[in-house]
């Protein structure tokens, strides 16, 4: 039994030492994938066990913090479900218009096409750009919509666009769209240009009367690892959205009406000094992302199959 | 040919009376630092009549408050005469010296009088740091007389005043809360001086350099040695050390201000004068200089000698018709002085204060009839509505386009401002032919004149850097201005390579001490320095402790969290010391033996925010309180006065909205009103807001008004509004002063500040309670010397420390970045003039600030969530402020359990 451990374990230590050099090359992103991914995330799901107050001691209190996220906050609630709600709309959404927009621009003449990817992807590229929406959707009567809007007689009052907790979350929901061409339409525009164009050739003696049909069987199937790194990348992006809640609605929004999960999060963590909390919340949304991005490899491991 | 010279020089001042509070001045005064009086008339004991806090002692007029010098001149003095004043400033605090001065019993008119100052420098050289970086030298000010006539209010022209003087006049000057001493009342003449005559200047090569960053005297502490890396040929010149080696720049662009220079000329000659200067800062402007040389104008060319933009360098030679100007210089000492002014703008400048006034009475008048945001579908017939417009925009029109002419001569290169004054006449001759077109484009109308007020603030700027001054003789050979393509190359190369080995971050270190304390600053770079160097003056050479200062931009926090925090945090904000202090991570400052010295220094509420169940966390170091700013032009239309109370107000709201005029009140007034009312957001026990009372909720009635039944903005660009007119009253931090009188040079004089408004009190008192905002200094639990650190927070919240640390980022910073310290006693030395400093202090009075306690971040966002919730979506007060004040009672209660449950100590 004994002899049989130490067997495996050299044997683990010995696959070490056979594969050292490609260890060795693995080890920069190893060391700092460990350093700020692996740890501190083993890190917060230990300290949602506890009560900590970025002082004191940590002190483990359970699962009460998981409790209390569900029987006694109902701003959590309310972040979950603005949560689900964003993601659910703009994670699809944005996905396929990701993809149809690749789609379509793969079709342009090569110099054309890198114009109009540039013109596509900049607004990601420009990080923070979405903060102009809080010019042009400004509160005052001189904001660009309001004073448009009041000039030609459709208000007489300026509107709160942000601040009034029953547009908050669609405004927001609008500036995702507008800025979620990203890595994603990348990968999926680089998806396109390597689908081996001798299928579409075999395709149409095999009887392909259309592109819709091309795209079905040919297109999607090639390029089915790009449309998991797509799914992937959207989720995760529509899932975590905080920033851009914060930056236009104001932190936290009026009535928590563009509250999310990473936003409840940091009130917690800093505003509040409640980081066991906080750590909870971050594992909650953790666990929901796992969940459908099970969800997501499951449908796009049909596409394709009949 | 010598003689001829002297002649038209030094007869410019023929008549000199000295109105003597001194004995016997004369000896002395011919040998004064200006010694450019020809001869002087004492007059006859003139009647005088003083009163106040002013008393004559052996012939010096001490004025030690407020007070007033009657004098009553005698009979021989008939015709138009100038007149000074040879003063001395308290040496210990930074404001000018401001004189009521008026004339036989005139309006006053209000001058000031600035102080000298100098580099603080040993032997006249810039020391080196250890890295071989020049360090800034210190500006002190210069003790002793200082003789001034009376100019023009802002300097803006180089002329002296003159007044109209016949026997029997009466000259009254009013000092109000000032500190100085006045030895001589001169009375003079002068005639201006006459032009350049070509002389036959003698051969010879001597020359003369004065490098400008080394001054003799200045009339800022803004005028410091800058360093320019621009070109290799100003000197002194390093590719990768900091040298200062230039001044002016930005920093010398008001009128008024001037450099002097002394300089030795080895023999008898004749000189001419290069400057080598820039004016790189305003496209397509001239900057004035006045040039004085031995303490007078010699000709009349240097009246207002003109420096032209460009981007490079240029070695002006003073020159008069395209001739160079030769001085006659004796072997010794002699000075030269360069004083900024806008004489060549002048009348542009009157010119467009005229318009812009008359452009914003119009867009008034239009606005009071349309709303700021006209309703397009809607003919208002504007030119019927407002009397005389068409005769108005007529007349506005010419005066454009002369302005735009006028302006044209005036610039040395294109400038898009020629263009966009010709637009602004085409806009309204369109407006002319139609005037339907003013309501539709009435948007463009007012972002014209903003850019036309633009326009004024840079005329009016007159910015000029200086490298050197070359005194030369006909012979010798200057220098080249510029270095050449090669020069360049080699320059930026080497200085490329010097950037991978020089650190740029390193604030200051003590290594001489035994023990030090490490100490954070959150603030930029300049704050630290000057930190850095009052604690090398007067901080560490009075103490066994030695100070780490660094710089820091956030992670206070996580670096205690992880036992890499600083002993002593400057500039803390608002919440952080309760949240931190009733966790254990600071020390309970009340336990020190210098806490109650402390306590002593600010205002009686201005520790309520940083103590907690009686534990003070904090020591405060900017207190910021809100002001009431009044047009007083535009309430003078209306035939009102500034409101003193919120019942005044409220009836200036009610008549204003019918006019579609504004006030800008902010939402964060409500903490205002609650305190007027005795009230805060917590009931005593802290464990409960007052939102659920019956007197919070006639307080929010009232305030919920404002924004309901006069719907008053509440989102609002507070500068631009003021300066339109269309928000004559804004009520904001007394910040908002420095920025509107740096930023609107065209309604100056119109507008003024006073104390918010108050409520009234049974007994008729009238209680102008505000809250207040500011940051705080604090000591963390992992300071092992907790007694030293308490030391140096002594030494920093005192007077002489919190007056220097406000005056020197002045002098930086300029007036919009004024320190708003809250030292009393220091913020009395800061540069706010004497009745605006009155107010503030009055103000300041009444200051009760709000207290932190434990989930306290619970009442913003509800307070907010409130006001959406009654003001935007006009629902039931009663009932949002029962639904709002419940959720922040149960979270103050929750957090307030939740600390109990896990105490840390």
């Amino acid at each position: 039994m004994s002899s049989r451990d130490s067997n495996t374990a050299s044997s683990f230590f010995g696959k070490i030492r056979r594969d050292r050099i490609s260890w060795l090359m693995m080890s920069p992103y190893l060391v700092f994938y460990l350093l700020t991914i692996l740890i501190p995330a083993i890190a917060s799901i230990i300290l949602s066990f506890t009560y900590f107050d970025m002082f004191g001691a940590l002190k483990f209190i359970g699962i009460d913090n998981y409790v209390r996220m569900f029987v006694d906050d109902d701003v959590f609630i309310i972040a979950l479900s603005n949560t689900l709600v964003f993601a659910i709309v703009t994670g699809p959404t944005s996905y396929f218009l990701c993809f149809f927009f690749a789609w379509v621009i793969n079709d342009l003449s090569p110099k054309i096409r890198a114009v109009v990817t540039l013109i596509f992807y900049a607004p990601s590229i420009a990080g923070t750009v979405f903060v102009i929406w809080k010019f042009i959707l400004s509160p005052d009567a001189y904001g660009l919509v309001n004073s448009f809007l009041m000039r030609y007689g459709f208000i007489h009052q300026p509107l709160l666009w942000f601040s009034d907790p029953s547009m908050t979350l669609s405004l927001l929901i609008m500036v995702q769209l507008w800025l979620s061409l990203g890595v994603g339409f990348l990968a999926f525009i680089a998806g396109l240009q390597n689908v081996d164009k001798s299928l579409y050739e075999s395709g149409a003696i095999d009887g392909i009367k259309n592109r819709f049909q091309e795209l079905v069987y040919i297109t999607l199937p090639s390029m089915r690892s790009m449309l998991l790194f797509g799914a992937v990348t959207q989720i995760t992006a529509a899932f975590s959205v905080g920033a851009i809640s914060s930056e236009l609605a104001g932190f936290p929004s009026i009535d928590y009406s563009g509250h999310t999960l990473i936003l409840h999060a940091i009130d917690y963590g800093s505003m509040r000094f409640q980081m066991g909390y906080a750590a909870a919340i971050c594992v909650m949304l953790f666990l929901i992302i796992l969940f459908t991005y099970r969800l997501t490899v499951l449908g796009l491991s049909k596409i394709g199959k009949q | 040919m010598k003689k001829s010279f002297k002649k038209t020089t030094a007869l410019l001042l023929t008549l000199i009376i000295a109105l003597s509070f001194c004995p016997t001045p004369l000896a002395e005064q011919n040998n004064s630092a200006a010694g450019q009086y020809e001869y002087y008339d004492e007059i006859p004991a003139a009647e005088m009549d003083i009163q106040g806090d002013c008393s004559i002692d052996s012939g010096i007029l001490h004025i030690s408050g407020t007070g007033s010098v009657q004098i009553t001149l005698a009979g021989e003095l008939t015709g138009i005469y100038q007149i000074g004043i040879e003063y001395q400033l308290d040496p210990d605090n930074s404001r000018p010296f401001d004189v009521l001065l008026s004339m036989d019993q005139g309006d006053a008119s209000e001058y000031v009088f600035t102080r000298q100052y100098q580099d603080k420098t040993t032997d006249g050289k810039i020391l080196q740091d250890s890295r071989g970086n020049d360090i800034k030298p210190a500006q002190e000010t210069v003790d002793g007389f200082i003789k001034a006539p009376f100019r023009m209010a802002d300097y803006r022209a180089g002329e002296y005043l003159e007044f109209d003087l016949k026997p029997g006049s009466l000259l009254k000057m009013d000092f109000e809360e000032q500190s100085a001493d006045i030895r001589c009342i001169y009375i003079f003449r002068t005639i201006p001086p006459v032009r350049y005559v070509p002389a036959a200047a003698a051969d010879g090569n001597e020359t003369v350099v004065i490098e400008a960053e080394l001054p003799t005297l200045k009339s800022s502490a803004m005028l410091y040695p800058i360093s320019d890396r621009t070109s290799t040929k100003t000197t002194p010149y390093h590719y990768a050390q900091i040298r200062l080696n230039t001044i002016g720049g930005n920093n010398w662009k008001t009128p008024g201000q001037w450099i002097s220079w002394n300089f030795e000329i080895p023999s008898d000659g004749y000189y001419k004068l290069t400057i080598r200067a820039k004016q790189s800062f305003l496209r397509g402007m001239k900057s004035y200089r006045r040039i004085e040389i031995d303490g007078t104008v010699p000709y009349e060319e240097l009246e207002d000698y003109e420096f032209l933009f460009n981007r490079a360098f240029q070695q002006v030679t003073l020159q008069s018709n395209g001739e160079d100007i030769y001085f006659f210089f004796s072997k010794g000492i002699h000075s030269i002085k360069m004083e900024a002014l806008m004489a060549g703008a002048l009348s542009l400048d009157e010119q467009l204060t005229t318009v812009i006034y008359e452009l914003n009475l119009i867009y008034r008048q239009i606005v009071m009839i349309t709303g700021i945001i006209p309703d397009a579908n809607r003919t208002y017939d504007l030119m019927k509505q407002i009397p005389n417009l068409k005769t108005r925009f007529e007349s506005i029109r010419q005066y454009l386009n002369k302005i735009a002419t006028e302006y044209e001569s005036s610039i040395n290169s294109k400038s898009s401002e020629l263009s966009f004054l010709k637009e602004l006449s085409m806009l309204i001759e369109r407006y002319l032919e139609n005037s339907d077109r003013i309501s539709t484009s009435l948007d463009q109308y007012k972002s014209n004149i903003s850019r036309l007020s633009t326009l004024l603030y840079n005329l009016r700027q007159q910015p000029l850097e200086i490298d050197k001054i070359i005194i030369s003789q006909k012979d010798s050979v200057l220098p080249r201005a510029n270095s050449n393509f090669a020069e360049l190359m080699v320059h930026e190369l080497k200085s490329f390579a010097a950037s991978f080995y020089t650190d740029y971050t390193i604030i200051g270190e003590d290594s001489k001490k035994q023990k030090n304390l490490d100490v954070w600053i959150t603030a930029g770079r300049d704050q630290a320095q000057i930190l850095k160097s009052m604690i090398d003056d007067t901080f560490t050479p009075n103490s066994s402790t030695g100070i780490n200062l660094s710089l820091v931009q956030a992670g206070l926090i996580e670096a205690t969290m992880a036992g890499r925090g600083p002993d002593i945090a400057l500039s803390v904000g608002r919440s952080i010391p309760v949240d931190l202090g009733i966790r254990g991570a600071l020390y309970d400052l009340s336990k020190f033996d210098n806490f109650e010295t402390i306590r002593a220094r600010f205002q009686q509420t201005a520790f309520n925010a940083y103590t907690y169940k009686g534990k003070v966390y904090a020591i405060p170091e900017t207190q910021e309180f809100n002001m009431m700013f009044v047009r007083k032009d535009i309430l003078d239309e209306f035939g009102m006065e500034p409101p003193q109370t919120w019942d005044e107000l409220f009836q200036l709201l009610s008549s204003f909205s019918q006019q579609n005029m504004l006030v800008g009140i902010p939402p964060s007034i409500l903490g205002t009103l609650l305190a007027q009312n005795g009230m805060n957001y917590y009931e005593p026990s802290f464990q409960k807001t007052v939102f659920s009372s019956n007197e919070a909720y006639k307080v929010y009635e009232e305030f919920a008004r404002i924004y309901r039944d006069y719907e008053m903005p509440y989102a609002y660009d507070a500068g631009n509004r003021f300066r339109v007119g269309e928000m004559p009253v804004v009520i904001a931090s007394f910040a908002f002063f420095n920025t509107i009188s740096v930023l609107a040079p065209e309604i100056r004089g119109l507008w003024d500040m006073y104390e918010v408004p108050g409520t009234v009190k049974p007994d008729g008192s009238i209680d102008r309670s505000v809250d207040a905002s500011g940051a705080s200094t604090v000591i963390f639990k992992g300071c092992d010397d907790p007694q030293a650190a308490m030391e140096f927070i002594e030494w920093w919240s005192s007077a002489p420390s919190q007056s220097r640390y406000g005056i020197e980022l002045e002098n930086i910073l300029g007036p919009s970045g004024r320190y708003s310290t809250a030292n009393t006693e220091a913020f009395a030395t800061l540069n706010w003039s004497t009745a605006q400093h009155k107010k503030i202090a009055n103000q300041r009075k009444y200051v009760k600030e709000i207290p932190e306690v434990p989930g306290g971040y619970i009442i913003v966002r509800n307070i907010n969530n409130i006001f959406i919730d009654t003001i935007a979506n006009k629902n039931n007060i009663r009932e949002s402020l029962l639904r709002y004040s419940r959720i922040m009672d149960e979270e103050l209660l929750r957090k307030q359990t939740e600390l109990e449950a896990y105490k840390n100590d």
